[in-house]
């Protein structure tokens, strides 16, 4: 046992995750100006596999979890309970603590955002980095059915044929992003039905900002045993939505942003930009809300480093958009059960370094008179 | 203790000002965001045409130079004050390349006239298809319309509402003057006044008509200017604190070279009283900025060079006190000079005195996270400097052991601080991110050079523990923990991405490029020196034996 935990917490260990950290910090970064932010991301850190080319190397998920079981094994190490190293006893626990609230924050957080004109309400938050295909049953007057698939799903060649829906989806092609444009005569076919007549999608490279891809779907819809049946397209932010009737049923078709629904409301009521006088240089933003649960308004302001916490959801002030009859406030939500971590983690891993400075810097700095010659 | 000495600065330097009376160069003017004297307003905009604060070839202050033009237009249409540094700029001009390349607004206007085509073609690329001379061309046109529309830009006339947020009222668009209230065109007509005996050279008469303003200023407009400021940031303006502070440090630097040479002690003690006064004055001039702005010490590019500036000092001169052998000198007299002069290099692309976009115009923010990772910085620097220190001295007096071991114990000492402030400030940025856009850590670049300085000491303080690395290792590992500070530092905003690109400069690229280069051959070629010296020592004695 003993064996064992003095090899896991050996310190060499720690010096060589450190430097492939930093090789990865370092490569991730670099590459952030071809790929943008998040592509990096996902591939370096945010992963527990990073490929360099085709070598498989240990990711930063991997670095890290090293990394902790190498500290973890540390704080078993019997020399290390002395008075004299409480300092390096607090920081490494303080580590741990840090180390963990990032593992649970990149497992179970939760990211995106909320697009709000002026005057209008939301109960959803957008995934601005996957997309669904959302089928919605319109028949009823009083309630929609939504059915909605997820993009991990929409790959080329896959059936889909959800409970309550009288059609089957064949995925044909899935883009993550793709230019509409207008379909050349020659190029029609008859199996083509309803926005795919005119538009054709082109697909594009992924943008190095991932919230700007537009994604494109291009299926096949079967099982209607009627004029319905044939080739169908979507993509995002589609303005006329594409809508079916299959007997008495009717539905509506859309590729969207994947929607998170939320047991509230957000109403924006009043979206502010106040510039430094006489600039363009922005002095602050502000969305005046209402904060709506089962039809009781609550007015609320959230503004840039002050955000809206409520019931585990934290809404930030993040962007906007202004048209000439309208402000549209871009709100950006995030849910992480990891938050409270790195707030407590940082107090005590700043103790202990502290303490250890106290105890080690009169030692490093002992006034030695030695002339220079 | 910062505290008090800063109430102490500002209490000193206000009764000196009270004392003083209001002048021309304290006339508020509403630009770039804030009210700033025309002194600042008439500096800036020579900076940005001329390149200096100051007409060298009139011996023209820019606060003269600026009303001169206002009086007399004429004149002022002939003094060369565009600065064309590439000849091919100004051939296209068909102007003459002479000695001194300055050239007057008459000029450069018949020089652009007939472009139009040429320019619009310029004009419609993208800025990383231009050749270098279309770019310094398009650069001169676009100081060339700033100049011609600097009186749009004049903004000195408060508005009617007193609402500090309103905008002001430039010289050109007072000319219609029904619009104004009563309180306003009294202050346009005393300005207008004021010009006038001013062109008449009449002394008695522009001190009355001043003396008008002020009265009206405080009467009407005490809610929107803060005169005694503005007077405050007049005097800064010509004080040239940080000119003081590097001559004093200079000053250490000489007296440290003489102590070496003659007798020691009296001349390294005079030395440590001229840093220490240098570091004072330092001091005196953050606070000043931090006073004239009403925000924490460092919040732009420039001010943390000053700050890291400050900060290496402050360390050296407190080293100095411990050791007392001129070794905190020298490196506090060197590490200052050269922060200031890169800091003097900055402060030539423009105001350094600009405001803040919203998301960083918090002061609890600014002043905890931006102020400890830069003292991370300054500090991660010293060690960097002591690591430089150690190499060269293990070279120099490779058997003065004692000495070595003491420089070794010390570098350590200071990585140690430096990874507290530096750990300690990238957490707080973390959470100040945490704050505002709702995550922690996001890969951002400048945080991600953050972690890698945090890494590099958690590094060599495990590697030193572990016994893989000796002094001279450690030594070596410090001074290329400079390379990863600049490249935090400045190398991030080259990337050009993330939420902390600000200052880009295409000059800090091969700047970086020298710098790195020579830490990698001066770290690695003393180190091998090092090892091949000992190498050689134990094998003579192996062949003695």
């Amino acid at each position: 046992m003993k064996e064992i935990i003095k090899k896991l917490s050996d310190s060499r260990v720690f010096v060589c995750t450190i430097i492939w950290m930093m090789i990865l910090v370092f490569t991730g970064t670099l590459a952030q100006r071809d790929m943008g932010l998040y592509y990096a991301q996902q591939k370096y850190f945010s992963n527990w596999i990073a490929w360099f080319g085709v070598i498989p190397l240990p990711g930063g998920r991997i670095t890290m979890m090293i990394m902790f079981i190498n500290m973890a094994a540390f704080l078993f190490k019997p020399t290390l309970w002395h008075m004299k190293k409480i300092g390096i006893l607090i920081v490494h626990f303080g580590a741990l603590l840090l180390l963990i609230g990032g593992g649970i924050t990149a497992l179970f957080s939760f990211e995106g955002n909320m697009v709000l004109a002026e005057g209008s309400r939301a109960n959803f938050i957008s995934n601005t980095k996957r997309s669904e295909f959302a089928i919605i049953n319109t028949t009823h007057k009083d309630y929609n059915d939504i059915i909605t698939i997820p993009d991990e799903i929409l790959f080329d060649g896959n059936i889909i044929s959800p409970e309550g829906i009288p059609f089957s989806i064949e995925v044909i092609q899935y883009y993550s992003n793709v230019s509409p444009s207008s379909r050349k005569q020659s190029d029609q076919n008859d199996a083509y039905r309803g926005l795919a007549k005119n538009i054709v999608l082109l697909p594009l490279d992924n943008e190095k900002e991932a919230e700007m891809n537009r994604s494109g779907v291009l299926f096949r819809i079967s099982g209607t045993e009627s004029e319905s049946d044939g080739v169908y397209s979507l993509f995002l932010g589609q303005s006329i939505p594409q809508t079916l009737t299959i007997g008495s049923e009717s539905f509506t078709l859309s590729l969207r942003r994947e929607r998170y629904y939320l047991p509230f409301f957000i109403e924006l009521l009043d979206f502010k930009r106040v510039l430094h006088p006489g600039t363009n240089i922005p002095k602050s933003f502000s969305s005046e809300v209402n904060l709506i649960t089962e039809e009781i308004p609550r007015r609320l302001i959230i503004q840039m480093n002050e955000p809206l916490r409520h019931r585990g959801y934290t809404f930030f002030q993040s962007s906007f958009s202004q048209s000439s009859n309208t402000e549209i406030s871009i709100l950006a939500v995030v849910k992480n059960y990891g938050r409270l971590f790195p707030y407590i983690s940082s107090l005590i891993m700043s103790l202990g370094l502290l303490i250890h400075l106290l105890i080690q810097l009169p030692k490093l700095f002992k006034s030695k008179r030695a002339k220079l010659t | 203790m910062k505290k008090i000495l800063f109430t102490l600065l500002i209490c000193c330097t206000g009764f000196v000002l009270s004392a003083q009376d209001f002048s021309y160069k304290d006339i508020p003017v509403q630009d770039g965001g804030r009210i700033k004297p025309l002194d600042t307003f008439a500096r800036n905009q020579l900076l940005s045409v001329y390149g200096k604060r100051s007409l060298k070839s009139e011996n023209l202050p820019a606060i003269e130079w600026l009303l001169d033009l206002l009086v007399d237009p004429n004149t002022g249409f002939n003094q060369k004050i565009f600065n064309i540094r590439n000849p091919e700029v100004v051939q296209s001009l068909r102007l003459k390349w002479d000695n001194d390349h300055t050239y007057s607004y008459q000029e450069v206007l018949q020089g652009l006239e007939g472009q139009e085509e040429l320019l619009h073609q310029i004009e419609e690329k993208a800025d990383e298809d231009l050749t270098i001379v279309e770019g310094q061309l398009q650069d001169l046109v676009l100081n060339f319309q700033k100049f011609a529309n600097m009186w749009w830009y004049l903004k000195i006339i408060p508005p009617a509402s007193l609402n500090s947020n309103d905008p002001w009222l430039s010289l050109l668009e007072v000319n219609n003057e029904q619009s104004l209230t009563e309180n306003q065109r009294t202050l346009f007509l005393t300005f207008t006044e004021y010009l006038n005996k001013r062109s008449k050279n009449d002394a008695l008469g522009t001190e009355n008509s001043m003396a008008n303003y002020n009265y009206q200023l405080n009467q009407n407009y005490s809610n929107v200017v803060d005169i005694k400021r503005l007077k405050f940031e007049t005097w800064y303006n010509q004080a040239n604190i940080f000119y003081l502070s590097l001559s004093f440090y200079i000053l250490a630097f000489l007296f440290l070279a003489f102590s070496w040479i003659t007798t020691p002690e009296i001349l390294r003690k005079l030395s440590h009283g001229s840093l220490t006064l240098g570091l004072l004055l330092h001091v005196a001039g953050l606070c000043f900025r931090m006073y004239i702005m009403e925000r924490p010490p460092v919040s732009t590019l420039y001010e943390s060079i000053i700050f890291v500036s400050f900060i290496a000092v402050l360390c050296a001169v407190i080293l100095e006190f411990i050791r007392k052998d001129g070794l905190g000198i020298f490196i506090g007299a060197i590490s200052g000079s050269i922060f200031h002069y890169i800091g003097f290099r900055y402060s030539i692309d423009g105001d350094t005195l600009g405001m803040l976009v919203a998301v960083l115009d918090s002061n609890f923010w600014l002043a905890t996270h931006v102020t400890t990772i830069t003292i991370g910085y300054g500090a991660s620097l010293m060690a960097g400097f002591m690591g430089h220190i150690y190499l060269a001295m293990a070279i120099l007096q490779p058997n003065n052991t004692k000495r070595l071991k003491d420089i070794y114990n010390n570098t350590f000492g200071i990585t140690l601080m430096a990874l507290f402030f530096a750990l300690f400030g990238t957490i707080l940025g973390g959470i100040w991110a945490d704050q505002s856009w709702g995550r922690f850590w996001g890969w951002d670049p400048k945080e991600n050079g953050a972690m890698l300085i945090c890494m590099w000491h958690l590094m060599m303080i495990h590697l030193r523990l572990s016994g893989l690395v000796k002094a001279p290792g450690f030594a070596l590992g410090m001074v290329l923990n400079s390379i990863i500070v600049a490249l935090a530092w400045f190398g991030v905003n080259l990337l050009n991405i993330g939420l902390h690109s600000y200052g880009f400069d295409s000059g800090i690229a091969i700047n970086l490029g020298l710098f790195i280069l020579f830490e990698l051959g001066f770290g690695f070629g003393t180190y091998f020196w090092i090892k091949f010296m000992k190498n050689k020592n134990t094998n003579e004695l192996t062949q003695i034996q």
